[in-house]
């Protein structure tokens, strides 16, 4: 009984956060609304037994949020975070986008035939998961991820028209007249 | 979680609220010693603190985001508390989810967003550059905490706390993993913005994201420095120090005393670093910490690998 | 300097911002311009408050009384409370100074100033108090628009505007004006400060006239209170306040161990990696590092410690001609705003700062 209220108060909760997105005139408060939603999806997930899932959405999504903040003043031009504003953008298009997803992704619910349970869940299930995930493909996973990290950076480099990369082309470690490193950093970093 | 264990939730903020204080108050004690004032003093500071913060008007910025301001100062004592939650009081936890350790770290991430919630609420520059420093801060730490929570995971094959800190029957973990628990506890004192790591409201920014906070927002916030590094301290004990294990006393005694020993050693860092400079660290965090993790977990995957468990 | 002793001697500390603070001390008789800045910190201060000011050091303690008294007596309290507004759409009361129309920018290129958020210094643990000394106050800071954005924010504040970063990237600019009245800063200047997020791109410095002038001291305390400053904005508040209690104890009565602690105080810093790593390439006015002038200030304090009749009243030793303002533009320019912080703390409060004739401290 608890159980059940509590799964639907958290149900309530993603829902309304997932509007507040949209509501709400602040860039922070978006980001944050979202990631209430994303919270309560994670915690629902952990009271269906899938503790590891639910946990580690709950922590990607609040680190995701933060990051979310970083990039906020990194890409924005002119500080309109501060501004109050439409958190919504194109309408009319996203309006029957949504409507669209959510009328296959129900009907998906209703039509589908699922199957039913056959077999009875592993002691743990964490291990399970690691298993089915790792296992056979662990080979796969590590050409995978170091390949999808090279991606970000170059995908950011790019994404940065008038980044340094575009001043000084390849020639990131060239030498100047008097023997300093140019470019230059303003400020070194710990190392240097 | 049984039913008992639901009453017994209760008490968690409590002892939480009790720990924080006598750190606090410890701190104070170390302070009035430098000062020359007297040890009395020193040790009513955080009450006479509270005193004067609860009688004190909060107070509001224009153009500030006063919601999440004040959510993200209520926000950190609550972060503390779940963290505590997890932890093992020798057979005993309140919440014993298979993956305590995951839970500690999604928590942690938490108080990113609290740290940084807090200094944008305000609306003034000063707090901004604080919460940003944080975050600035918090992707050094991160990753080098996130590999040194894996290497006690490793070590006992589970990320269950309770089984952590059985397999610890023979040998402390900390005794084989000391690199993973120093970077450990170099994140606690960074994630609670102490000592070394206390860039997010240091001197040189006016306070940060203090800065603006008065009354009960400024005393939930001070306050929940301090549960962050019991909470910090104490979940170390599972982790690193064997859990309840000792002579004599019960269980729960034990990983309270150890907790204190670990605060001793957090409230002595403060004392011995100065603050370090925030644009330093990432540098040396993703250079040399991150590799060092990586080998201590390294060392802890071949010790597995050839022993069949921990040692 | 002396009400800083006194403040620790009744077992109060001294706040970091008008909000932590509960009294406002003020000391010496300030000029117009300060005047206007200390009154936009002690609207700030939240209720229970106290302002009081103190002319000579013989009515310190006359004031530490009745501070007790004051931030003890409800009714007074309770009246003042009532009859301010601490929000924007409260009408009770004058409008604070801290709201973007209160208190005008001090510089004259400003355009509309708006000043959010002085801060102010000292608040004690016990009844609760904060002060402000004419020289080492707190902040005033103000966000006046970009000279090239028009727009107006959330509570007429304005918002930053573009600008060419040093790296040839599109940043937000800010006008931000600092000093006089922080921590750790000398109470006569004001810099006013176009920023590249928390970037320095260009400064002016402003001298206040009329902050006020020194009180007689020896010399080794003001050394003392210099570095202590210097360590507090660094963060390495243990050992600053070990520095602070040497210079209390070193202005009531000689110390015979003052010698022995000064020497392990300077031993710790010098001795401290982390603090030579993290000041590391921060440069002061005249091209010394900010930790050369730390230890340069303890070493010239030990040894007129040590030997009292070397070192005569007056003579500084290894002391600074007083930077120009375009030293100290030249100094900060490109710079972090914390470490505009340190550099203007490595300046000294007061050794190696002229300060022209009024009352202070």
């Amino acid at each position: 009984m608890i159980t059940a209220i509590l799964f639907w108060v958290l149900t309530a909760l993603a829902v309304a956060g997932g509007i507040a997105v949209f509501v709400v005139n602040s860039m922070a408060r978006a980001t944050y609304a979202l990631a209430v939603s994303f919270v309560a999806v994670g915690a629902m997930i952990v009271m269906l037994h899938l503790d590891y899932i639910g946990v580690i959405t709950i922590l990607m999504m609040l680190m995701e949020m933060a990051v979310m903040a970083v990039f906020m003043v990194m890409f924005m031009g002119m500080n309109p975070a501060l501004m109050p504003m439409d958190m919504t953008h194109n309408k009319r298009r996203s309006v029957i986008l949504a409507v669209l997803v959510f009328v296959v992704l129900a009907a998906a619910i209703v039509f589908i035939p699922w199957p039913n349970r056959t077999g009875s869940p592993a002691d743990d299930l964490t291990k399970s998961l690691g298993d089915a995930i790792m296992g056979s493909k662990m080979l796969v996973m590590l050409t995978i991820s170091p390949v999808l990290f090279a991606t970000i950076i170059a995908a950011l480099v790019l994404a940065n028209p008038k980044g340094r990369y575009d001043r000084y082309g390849d020639a990131l470690d060239r030498r100047d007249v008097d023997g300093h490193p140019d470019p230059d950093d303003p400020i070194p970093g710990g190392l240097g | 979680m049984s039913d008992g264990a639901f009453v017994l939730v209760v008490l968690v903020p409590v002892v939480v609220a009790v720990l924080s204080a006598v750190t606090a108050s410890a701190n104070g004690v170390l302070d009035a010693r430098t000062n020359g004032a007297q040890l009395r003093t020193g040790f009513a500071v955080p009450f006479q603190e509270t005193a004067r913060l609860l009688r004190q008007q909060r107070r509001t910025l224009p153009g500030a985001d006063s919601l999440l301001w004040r959510i993200s100062s209520a926000g950190i004592g609550i972060a503390a508390v779940l963290k505590v939650l997890v932890i093992p009081l020798g057979g005993f936890t309140f919440a014993d989810l298979p993956v305590g350790v995951v839970w500690f770290n999604a928590m942690d991430v938490l108080l990113w967003a609290l740290w940084w919630l807090l200094g944008w609420g305000a609306n003034s520059s000063w707090s901004l550059i604080g919460g940003y420093r944080f975050l600035s801060q918090a992707l050094a730490y991160e990753i080098p905490l996130m590999f040194a929570l894996t290497a006690p995971a490793i070590g006992a094959g589970s990320l269950r706390l309770l089984t952590v800190q059985t397999a610890q029957t023979h040998v402390w973990f900390v005794v084989w993993m000391p690199v993973a628990f120093l970077v450990f506890a170099a994140s606690v004192v960074a994630f609670a913005s102490w000592g070394p790591f206390q860039t997010a409201l240091g001197a040189d920014i006016t306070g940060g994201v203090l800065l603006e906070l008065s009354g009960i927002d400024r005393l939930l916030v001070t306050g929940g420095r301090y549960a962050v590094l019991v909470a910090g301290a104490g979940f170390s004990v599972p982790l690193f120090f064997g859990g309840g294990a000792g002579p004599i006393l019960p269980a729960g005694v034990w990983v309270v005393l150890k907790t204190c020993l670990v605060l001793a050693g957090l409230l002595t860092v403060r004392r011995l670093f100065p603050t370090v400079r925030p644009d330093r660290l990432a540098e040396i965090a993703w250079v040399i910490v991150v590799p060092l993790t990586l080998l201590q977990l390294a060392v802890v995957a071949v010790i597995v690998g050839v022993n069949g468990g921990a040692l | 300097m002396n009400a800083q002793a006194a403040i620790a001697s009744f077992g109060w500390v001294e706040a970091t911002g008008p909000a932590d603070a509960d009294v406002l001390l003020i000391c010496g008789s300030p000029g117009p311009d300060l005047q206007e800045l200390i009154d936009a910190v002690w609207e700030q201060i939240p209720s229970p408050r106290y302002r009081v000011r103190v002319d000579t050091e013989q009515s310190l303690d006359e004031a530490f009384h009745t501070i007790r008294v004051a931030l003890q007596d409800e009714t007074l309290q309770h009246a003042d409370a009532r009859t301010r507004r601490l929000r924007l759409d409260d009408n009770r009361g004058p409008l604070p100074a801290d709201t973007p129309t209160g208190h005008t920018e001090t510089s004259d290129d400003a355009g509309a100033g708006s000043d959010t958020s002085p801060s102010e210094s000292s608040s004690m643990a016990d009844t609760d108090m904060a002060m402000d000394m004419s020289s080492d106050g707190d902040m005033g800071m103000g966000m006046d628009m970009g000279m090239d954005m028009d727009m107006s924010g959330p509570a007429g504040i304005p918002l930053a505007g573009g600008g060419e970063d040093r790296d040839g990237l599109e940043m937000d600019v800010t006008h931000l004006s600092l000093g006089p009245l922080l921590p750790g800063w000398p109470a006569d200047l004001v810099l006013h400060c176009t920023l590249h997020g928390d970037v320095i791109a260009d400064a002016r410095a402003e001298r206040l006239l009329g902050t006020g002038h020194s009180e007689q001291l020896p010399e080794c305390a003001v050394l003392l209170d210099d570095a202590a400053r210097l360590l507090t904005v660094a963060g390495w508040e243990p050992a600053a306040h070990e520095l602070a209690g040497l210079r209390n104890s070193l202005l009531k009565s000689a110390n015979t161990h003052a010698t022995s602690r000064l020497r392990r105080v300077t031993a710790q810093v010098r001795r401290s990696r982390t603090l030579r790593w993290s000041l590391k390439n921060i440069t002061t006015v005249g091209g010394t590092t900010v930790l050369d002038r730390l230890l340069e200030w303890l070493d010239t304090a030990l040894a007129i410690l040590s030997n009292p009749a070397a070192a005569p009243w007056g003579h500084r030793s290894g002391s600074v001609p007083a930077p120009t303002p375009a030293d100290i533009r030249l100094a900060v320019l490109g710079q972090e705003i914390a470490a505009t912080r340190l550099i203007v703390a490595a300046l000294g409060t007061q050794s190696t700062y002229v300060i022209p004739g009024g009352a202070h401290e």
